[in-house]
């Protein structure tokens, strides 16, 4: 009878991970590189780019396997990462904005290019996140991430989860009022 | 119930098991309320931003970085994932052939060392990732710190240089490094790269580092940004 192929979960990897099995990072790559890509698209909105800093966040896992604590969860501490890691590459290019040569991102999901309506929402949103301060945009990203719990931000962040979700409420009203003022001049 | 409420009960965790009660009183509110809906709007409509595939071969360049960082670590490979060790075999084999490929067509003062030859070939990242590894070698000092100053100087990439400048941190005690640094200064026409060098000038607090940036500071040229760099570095080295 063959025995279940063991699984190990995100933890128990890094527990290798940090034992010497550095390797075992492919894995952790392979899990996650896609929400980690995703994120860095809709911040910067650019292709290559992203590629580069998702690449850089899963080298740093292995660079700093040893501050991950263990029995915490690992995504809190991935997104982290993720967060320095563009907050460096950010300073490094100042005064260069992110945002100055955007890509054309291609929206995968089927029957997405026939919704006009909500493609133009989608790239009015897009524009409007990216009036957005740095901060802002990332905590509304991160919100949404159905992965992190309102612990897992408020932990991110070092603060409650009350206070956390203050912060989302005054992104996201700074949000709408981007959002609408575009729509409104539009004719 | 007000909007203020209405829109932070909106943010409620998907995970958070939601109240009944605040359910039916939300609804109501929604109905009426048109700010309100406009907020809810947004907030659904992140859930609606593009989640691009990740482009091809995305993850087979990572394993590539990846074999390279391990390499430079030296760090043990683990036995117990046999589905990564013939593709970190095949990365390594390619890296060997790539190095070996570059050695061949060299000239110059790096054509004994592939190492310092990788440094111009192959990608940007492949570069970047070739700067990390000289890094790593405690021999040739010299030459590393020759094919650094090259890149700053030469290469077309803003990530290249500024990867260069980054590594020549771990040089600060080389006696010609601040010199060089002030030959390399005014061919730059990037002020990222300018004011990076300028502020390792500032990091090496030695005499003859403070007084490349005070004749900096005498030229003419020197772009505003970077003259208020040189001075605030210059101010803090207290020399």
């Amino acid at each position: 009878m063959e025995m279940p192929l063991e699984v190990p979960d995100d933890t128990e990897v890094m527990r290798r991970v940090r034992a010497g099995h550095g390797d075992l990072v492919g894995l952790l790559f392979e899990r996650h590189h896609r929400p980690v890509y995703g994120f860095f698209i809709n911040l910067t909105h650019q292709l290559s780019l992203s590629e580069d800093l998702t690449q850089e966040v899963f080298l740093r896992v292995l660079r700093y396997a040893t501050s991950f604590k263990e029995g915490s969860a690992f995504r809190p501490w991935l997104y982290q990462i993720a967060r320095n890691v563009l907050t460096d590459h950010q300073n490094r290019l100042q005064p260069m904005a992110l945002l100055n040569e955007a890509d054309h991102v291609p929206d995968p999901r089927p029957g997405a290019q026939h919704e006009a309506e909500s493609m133009a929402d989608r790239e009015r949103l897009r524009q409007s996140l990216a009036k957005l301060p740095l901060e802002k945009r990332e905590l509304l990203l991160l919100s949404k991430d159905p992965d992190l719990s309102s612990q897992d931000l408020a932990g991110m962040y070092g603060c409650t989860p009350s206070t956390l979700k203050v912060r989302v409420h005054r992104a996201l009203s700074e949000l709408r009022i981007h959002f609408f003022q575009r729509q409104e001049v539009t004719p | 119930m007000r909007c203020q409420d209405f829109q932070i009960h909106l943010l409620d965790h998907p995970q958070d098991s939601p109240d009944p009660v605040l359910a039916v009183a939300m609804t109501e509110h929604h109905s009426g309320c048109p700010e309100c809906k406009e907020f809810k709007r947004l907030w659904q409509g992140l859930d609606d931003l593009p989640q691009p595939e990740p482009p091809a071969g995305m993850s087979s360049r990572f394993r590539e970085r990846l074999t390279l960082e391990l390499a430079a670590r030296q760090l043990p490979k683990s036995i117990t994932s046999s589905w990564w060790l013939p593709l970190s075999v095949a990365a390594a084999l390619l890296l060997s052939v790539g190095v070996i490929l570059g050695y061949s067509l060299r000239s110059g003062n790096d054509r004994s060392d592939p190492a310092l030859a990788s440094l111009r070939n192959g990608t940007v990242a492949d570069r970047i990732e070739a700067i990390a590894l000289v890094n790593n070698r405690t021999s040739g000092q010299g030459d590393i710190v020759s094919a650094l100053i090259e890149r700053i100087s030469h290469d077309p990439s803003l990530d290249v240089r500024l990867s260069a400048v980054e590594a020549l941190y771990l040089f600060g005690a080389d006696p010609g490094l601040s010199h060089r640094i002030e030959v390399a200064l005014p061919g730059q026409t990037r002020p990222e790269v300018q004011l990076a060098l300028i502020d390792l000038l500032g990091a090496l607090r030695q005499k003859r580092a403070a007084e490349a940036l005070r004749r900096l500071m005498d030229e003419d040229q020197l772009p505003p940004e970077a003259r208020q760099r040189a001075e605030q570095r210059l101010s803090q080295m207290n020399l």
